[in-house]
């Protein structure tokens, strides 16, 4: 999916689908990567548990998307890995992560946006992630229906998606996570971006010294995980390929 | 904030409050000034002196900061600026403008206060406006003008000592150059909301100690309460005011989550 299609896409439905974001030996890759991390139970500090979930943060075939929809000064709020287990009422409630969030006119903003990717097929009954379309353009205030289950939410679309797709969400988006009915474990890896301006929930020196190290390696990945740049506003900061930004003025 | 000057604000991008300080109070922030001018500090006020982190939350102008930004009110910056003699000014901009990703003209992400610790001489550098400019369309471009002052509809805004000027960070704005005889001193508070970057200088210790004394400077200044909690950020809320979600007036919807029910297998 080229990114102009997928902004098309993302700003009328306020999702996208990516279909094969990940090609199959890339996938092993990162699903036993994703195992081993899982089995140490630290699928929350996902960044530092192998070089591959470093290489998601700015994956060719994503970030290009992730770029087109955010803007030239994405950066990283975090990453991690979830697994919902079969068989599991593991849902979350209808809702969008902004709601409360002051300052901003999200109906005609995109503030923070959810990158889904899946290394394992998920069912129709496999806790879908579920979206009401069009939902991100909704007036602030607009009223939740008091439902009392998932599938109640009128003209909702889950995403049945195979190993290796990829779903982009603008976090204003009302959405939801159905049960697992299914008897196969739903395994998602989710990076959240946000812009440059805004706060991360860590700071590049948390990171382990590995991650530290491939993370410099290139100006796109000092920018997507917060490493100040020299003589550069966060309110300024750009990915590579774009002009820099210069503030406009006019007038002496 | 009285109502008054609310729908002020909200028409023009700009407020100016007048009369907030007592004299001796003002006459200790002017020595202050200049006490960190001397030692180079003007980037650096909230290490140079107490005053300058108290002053974050003074109650002549941030109940106003407080209702316009909304209860997750942050400090961004401040510094201090000497206007020296014939010293240039700084074109029309807007603050945000590099600020991807948000409509502008309906939101408010930041608010400057400009506090003058001198009066304007008639020659002297001002604040200059667009009023209204603040909602204008964000692709709207400049008019090519060669001099501040060539800006259609502008006012300059000549402010006396002790007076604070309040901005909103997408108003149309300029500084116009000092053309007295005299220099002119003035505090620029930056303030936008918590879940955003800063550009504070770091702390000292003591700077960290004083900002820690109360709830609303310490997250006026960002600091950490819970060092285990990735997302402390996220909820922050001043005390003390009547509750704000900000300017404009935003309605919020009463449900948060629905349809967490599990429905019965068939």
């Amino acid at each position: 999916m080229i990114p102009e299609q997928a902004r098309r896409d993302y700003d009328a439905q306020g999702y996208v689908l990516i279909r094969s974001a990940l090609k199959a030996e890339e996938l092993k890759r990162v699903r036993e990567a994703f195992d081993r991390a899982a089995e140490k139970g630290a699928l929350r500090d996902l960044l530092s548990q192998d070089d591959v979930f470093v290489d998601m943060v700015d994956h060719p075939a994503l970030l290009p998307i992730v770029r087109a929809v955010v803007g030239d000064d994405a950066q990283l709020r975090y990453a991690q890995g979830g697994i919902i287990r079969p068989g599991t009422d593991s849902g979350s409630g209808w809702h969008c992560d902004l709601s409360g969030i002051m300052g901003v006119y999200l109906p005609d903003s995109i503030i923070m946006t959810k990158l889904f990717t899946y290394l394992e097929d998920v069912p129709e009954d496999g806790a879908c992630l579920s979206f009401v379309p069009g939902s991100h353009r909704y007036e602030l205030g607009h009223p939740l229906p008091d439902l009392a289950a998932h599938e109640d939410m009128p003209h909702h679309v889950r995403m049945v998606v195979r190993a290796g797709d990829a779903v982009l969400m603008n976090g204003y988006t009302w959405h939801a996570r159905f049960h697992n009915r299914s008897d196969r474990p739903r395994k998602v890896l989710e990076y959240s971006y946000v812009h440059a301006w805004m706060k991360t929930m860590y700071e590049f020196k948390d990171l382990s010294p590995r991650v530290q190290e491939l993370v410099m390696r290139s100006h796109n990945r000092r920018q997507l995980l917060g490493v100040p740049e020299p003589g550069v506003s966060d309110w300024g900061r750009r990915l590579e390929g774009c002009e820099p930004y210069r503030a406009v003025e006019v007038g002496v | 904030m009285t109502e008054a000057q609310r729908i002020e604000y909200e028409a023009q991008g700009y407020l100016v409050v007048e009369g907030g300080f007592a004299p001796d109070e003002f006459r200790l922030a002017q020595a202050a000034f200049d006490g960190a001018e001397r030692s180079g500090g003007l980037e650096d006020l909230p290490n140079r002196d107490d005053l300058f982190i108290r002053l974050a939350e003074h109650p002549a102008f941030f109940p106003a900061v407080h209702r316009i930004v909304g209860d997750d009110a942050q400090l961004r910056s401040l510094r201090g600026v000497r206007l020296t003699p014939d010293s240039a000014g700084r074109g029309w901009r807007r603050e945000v403008a590099g600020l991807l990703g948000v409509h502008h003209p309906a939101s408010t992400l930041s608010v400057q206060v400009s506090l003058w610790l001198d009066d304007a001489p008639g020659e002297g550098a001002c604040i200059a406006v667009v009023p209204g400019s603040h909602r204008f369309k964000p692709d709207l471009p400049f008019p090519d003008i060669t001099h501040i002052e060539e800006m259609p509809h502008h006012v300059a805004l000549r402010a006396g000592a002790g007076t604070a000027v309040l901005l909103n960070g997408n108003l149309w704005q300029a500084r116009t150059r000092n053309r007295s005889g005299a220099p002119q001193r003035l505090l620029e508070y930056t303030y936008v909301h918590c879940w955003m970057r800063q550009a504070l200088p770091d702390l000292s210790p003591h700077a960290t100690e004083v900002a820690s004394s109360s709830h609303n400077l310490a997250q006026l200044f960002g600091i950490r309460t819970d060092p285990m909690d990735s997302k402390w950020y996220w909820g922050r809320r001043v005390e003390g005011y009547p509750p704000s979600a900000g300017l404009p007036e935003r309605r919020f919807s009463g449900l948060k989550v629905v349809g967490r029910g599990v429905k019965a297998n068939e």
